[in-house]
């Protein structure tokens, strides 16, 4: 009854989550090496395992449907961007999250009471937050809000590419009870770029003139290696492949996790991962406003005969201070904490509930996820179930590992039903790996083998 | 556990495997990111004092100024004619002359016999009426002087002209006249004369007196003979002159003096409606330097507007003989200015401008010496003159009453215009002014045509008027003008707007009148909702 109890909790919570993503694999965390990216506390069942360099993951997903993200007009074939249908749909606050992981290399060993590995991975992750005012204004500028506020402050983006390269340890205690485990990684950020979290920008129109008020705080934006890009041609074309090998823009990182299991049926885990800053030193560049609060009323029309329209620009951009410079500055990395409760039925079958967590962006919410997982000797498949608020439904997800002899696949979606009509879904997201494993059979015991003859 | 795995397997295959991806078919990216957005901005402000206000409507001549009470008044300044004293006065040519017998009979008196006769003369100078002179001072001119005589003996003259003198020394001229020339004829430039006309022959206070001596001696050889009737014929002559002063009294006499003012532009400006001034002020100016008094007589005074409407001024000043002042001669050299005004309490001058004149004709007749006037010593001096001139002065306090009026500008639609799908101005007005206007605006083309017209609105309401006679509290008002997609398509191919503004005073309808003073203003803040199309690319 407890259990029950427990799991309808869950599921209520995940109602109103919204997902990051990788949720599906996470629950691979049995038997998938890489999954150690997420839960530290990873002891392989093998004594030495090589991740190939195709092990990605992809995650794309918002709080629109895709099919309102790239809108097609009616009786015409090419996407475009309607902000129309966009501010139809959108929330108070909206996000949209795209992170790439790929694990280029893995080397997994395991000793009599742990394990440790050696890891390279590259990530790219875009985090955007739009409010409902901002997308109010791109669709219909300001006239629905004379006498108003629009009110864009919240809105952000925060735009990560980095590499990392590290040595993970976990280690058994307590008769294998507690697990713990830890990693420490080199990480270099490639490219960066973000709108400060507390800059604000409000536009109050006044009801009768609509003249208007202006304020602005924290205007900065920071960014780095983006100038490859905007001016390619100040650089020879090895520049950027010396720069995304090596760069200042380093700093040490860490992962930890650990996993307890008092009891037969009940296992509590937690992670928290990329636990470090990077300073940002090299092709920086910082875009900053001075703090402003005008009223914007207009000029003297009656003055000289000039362009009067250049007039009003000019009037607007002189209440601006700008500035662009290239100072360091510094970046958290962007922090995911993985906690969990798992209920074991039976040894083989697993309910967890799953809460996570990603710092990206200052107030981005948790996320919950109710998940049941069977494993069959050595395979494990599972299902996950999360809902992520008005805009998107129900998503199913799906997980499959097997490891087939020294072959490891593994699978793992958090909308599993995506590929039928995706337009009609605003998640996508998927991991896949391919590893070799070797000495699996030398940690179990026989019985436990699995005959693919019966499968 | 078989068939759980089995099904499974099997779901999980159906979930990939049927795959639906017909939305993305054949389906490209369009990168042309379209934005529609409606932006209420504002633009800018427009202010105005009431005579800012006026002087757009006004492009000529009139200034707009304030009175000693702060009310905004239009002065309207012409210098409409002046007379000079050479046009006003020419001496007439003079011409007199005698005959001086010998008085007594010679015959052969056996020896060389000379007997002299000598005579005094007064002749009157020619005159016009009353005139009278004392003394001219020519500038120039011509005198003549003839002899001729019928003595059959040498004859020795001199005439002695007392009248004109030459710094301080009499005119003299003398000569021989024989039995076989008995002629004489000489002239002199009567420059740098004087001629003094002021008194007679004894010496007794006279004027237009012209004084010659004549003497001359008669030779008789003593053979010879005459007879007491044998005479010399003179004659004197003065033409052509002109003056640098002249004294004396120069009766009366008329100066042209009508005009026509024909700059009435402020109220082009105009068309339909009623416009009252409470306290209009005509004044013609007389600068004038001749010695004497005028008397001004404004026979006619009409006002014409552009529709040919007429109004005659009427009332006293029109009536009454005005009085133009002259220097007297101890202030000979001084110009003497006389204001004769034309208002309300004199006049019906509010009705005639009114009617919005274009033209004003005054037809004045004036006069020196009027009836009258006490008697004045009389002098011109080349240098004077009479200067009239016309000072309009017309405070704003008026009542309008629907007047229209019509400002054109030039107009150049926005590069981007085509983006346009909506477009809504907005007039926020705070006014000061007792004064409400009804706008409407006319995109006209080249031609003229008006290509949309956007109608008539309130955009700015008149201002309540305390018992002080002044506003203290303005009226707001907000007034949107709407272009729609199709509005917008139409005034592409304007190039001017012509603004239609009827404007009525606070009560206009009741008659009553309000001061515009001159701290009033009218706000406009102009603002704008338009409903652009921005493409990512600029188009």
């Amino acid at each position: 009854m407890r259990k029950i109890a427990i799991l309808l909790t869950g599921i209520l919570v995940s109602t109103t989550a919204f997902a990051q993503g990788f949720m599906s694999f996470y629950q691979l965390r049995d038997i998938v090496p890489q999954s150690v990216n997420f839960q530290p506390a990873f002891i392989p069942s093998n004594s030495f395992t090589l991740g190939m360099p195709t092990n990605v993951g992809v995650t794309v997903q918002g709080d629109v449907k895709l099919e309102e993200l790239l809108y097609k007009e009616p009786g015409q074939s090419d996407f475009t961007i309607n902000f129309d249908v966009l501010n139809g749909v959108a929330l108070e606050k909206n996000h949209l999250n795209v992170q790439v992981d790929l694990n280029a290399l893995h080397l997994g060993f395991k000793t009599k009471n742990g394990g440790f590995h050696v890891f390279a991975n590259a990530k790219a992750n875009v985090d955007f937050i739009y409010n409902k005012d901002l997308i109010e204004f791109l669709a219909n500028g300001n006239s629905n809000r004379i006498g108003g506020t629009l009110d864009f402050s919240g809105s952000t983006i925060r735009i990560d590419a980095y590499q990392e390269v590290g040595f993970g340890y976990a280690r058994q205690f307590l008769d294998q009870k507690l697990v713990v485990g830890a990693r420490v990684k080199l990480v270099t950020g490639l490219f960066h770029g973000s709108i400060r979290e507390d800059a604000g920008f409000t536009l109050t129109t006044n009801a009768n003139d609509y003249s208007w008020q202006v304020a602005v705080r924290n205007g900065n934006v920071n960014t780095a290696g983006f100038d490859f890009f905007t001016n390619s041609d100040d650089y020879e074309g090895s520049d950027i492949m010396n720069y995304m090998i090596s760069n200042d823009n380093q700093t040490v990182a860490f992962d930890l996790g650990a996993k307890f299991k008092p009891l037969r049926w009940l296992e509590v885990e937690a992670a928290v991962n990329d636990i470090g800053k990077i300073n940002w030193q090299e092709q920086v560049r910082n875009y900053n406003t001075e703090d402003t609060n005008f009223t914007f009323s207009g000029i003297d029309l009656r003055g000289e005969d000039t362009d009067q329209e250049q007039a009003i620009q000019d009037s607007i951009a002189s209440k601006f201070t700008s500035n662009e410079t290239q100072n360091a500055f510094e970046t958290t990395m962007a922090k995911r904490i993985y906690l969990s409760t798992s209920l074991y039925l039976s040894p083989n079958d697993r309910f967890s509930l799953l809460y996570f967590k990603r710092d990206a962006l200052s107030d981005m919410p948790a996320n919950y996820a109710v998940s049941y997982n069977h494993r069959f000797n050595k395979f494990v498949i599972g299902v996950l179930g999360s809902y992520r608020g008005e805009n998107n439904g129900i998503n199913f997800g799906a997980n499959l590992g097997t490891n087939i002899g020294p072959v490891q696949l593994y699978l793992a979606m958090d909308n599993a039903l995506v590929t039928n009509r995706p337009e009609q879904y605003s998640k996508a997201d998927f991991r896949f790996g391919l590893n070799l494993m070797f000495g699996y059979k030398k940690w179990i015991s026989k019985p436990d083998i699995v005959d693919l003859d019966e499968l | 556990m078989k068939r759980f795995l089995t099904l499974s397997c099997i779901g999980l295959s159906c979930l990939l495997v049927a795959c639906n991806v017909q939305y993305f078919e054949n389906a490209k990216f369009d990168s042309d990111i379209v934005f529609d957005p409606s932006i209420a901005v504002v633009f800018g402000e427009l202010n105005y004092t009431v005579d800012e206000l006026f002087e757009q409507l006004n492009d000529a001549n009139a200034g707009i100024t304030t009175n000693d009470d702060g009310v905004v008044t239009i002065v309207y300044t012409e210098e409409l004619q002046s007379q000079s004293a050479e046009e006003f006065l020419q001496v007439q040519d003079q011409s007199f002359g005698n005959s001086l017998p010998a008085g007594v009979d010679v015959s052969n008196p056996g020896v060389q016999t000379t007997i002299r006769v000598s005579e005094s003369y007064e002749f009157n100078l020619s005159q016009r009426g009353a005139e009278v002179y004392d003394s001219i001072f020519f500038k120039s001119g011509l005198f003549e002087f003839t002899v001729e005589s019928d003595f059959n003996a040498n004859i020795d003259f001199t005439a002695t002209f007392k009248s004109l003198q030459k710094n301080g020394a009499e005119l003299v001229m003398s000569g021989n006249l024989t039995p076989g020339n008995n002629t004489f004829s000489e002239t002199e430039n009567l420059n740098d004369y004087v001629g003094y006309f002021f008194e007679d022959k004894d010496g007794n206070p006279d004027s237009n007196k012209f004084l010659v001596d004549i003497t001359y001696d008669i030779g008789i050889e003593p053979d010879g003979s005459i007879n007491s009737t044998d005479r010399i014929q003179f004659n004197v002559g003065m033409t052509n002159t002109r003056f640098d002063r002249v004294y004396g009294f120069i009766d009366s006499q008329e100066l042209e003096v009508s005009f026509e003012i024909v700059n009435f532009d402020f109220f082009e400006q105009f068309g339909t409606g009623n416009i009252t001034f409470a306290d209009p002020r005509v004044s013609f100016v007389f600068n004038n330097s001749f010695g004497f008094p005028l008397g001004v007589d404004f026979r006619q005074i009409i006002a014409t507007n552009a529709e040919g409407q007429s109004v005659s001024l009427q009332g006293e000043i029109i009536n009454q003989l005005n009085q133009v002042a002259g220097p007297r001669l101890v202030n000979e050299g001084v110009t003497r200015v006389t204001e004769i005004e034309i208002n309300n309490e004199n006049s019906n001058i509010s009705e005639l401008l009114g009617i919005q004149p274009e033209t004003v004709v005054v037809d004045v007749v004036a006069t020196s010496n009027p009836n009258g006037v006490p008697f004045q010593y009389n002098f011109i001096r080349d240098e004077s003159i009479l200067n009239v001139g016309v000072d309009i002065e017309i405070p704003f306090d008026m009542n309008i009453n629907g007047l229209r009026a019509e400002e054109r500008m030039s107009f150049t639609p926005p590069e981007n215009i085509d983006d346009a799908k909506r477009l809504m101005i907005r007039l926020a007005s705070e006014n000061y002014i007792p004064l409400e206007g009804l706008v409407e605006v006319q995109f006209l083309n080249a031609n003229g045509a008006i290509v949309h017209s956007i109608d008539e609105q309130a955009v700015f309401t008149a201002a309540e008027v305390g018992t002080n006679g002044r506003t203290s509290v303005p009226t707001t008002t907000t007034t949107d003008f709407i272009l729609e997609t199709e509005d917008i398509r139409d005034i592409k191919n304007a190039t001017s707007i012509n603004l239609v503004v009827t404007l009525s005073t606070t009560d206009a309808d009741q008659g009553t009148s309000v001061k515009l003073y001159n701290d009033y203003e009218l706000k406009f803040k102009v603002s704008g909702q338009l409903d652009i199309t921005i493409s990512a690319k600029g188009n």
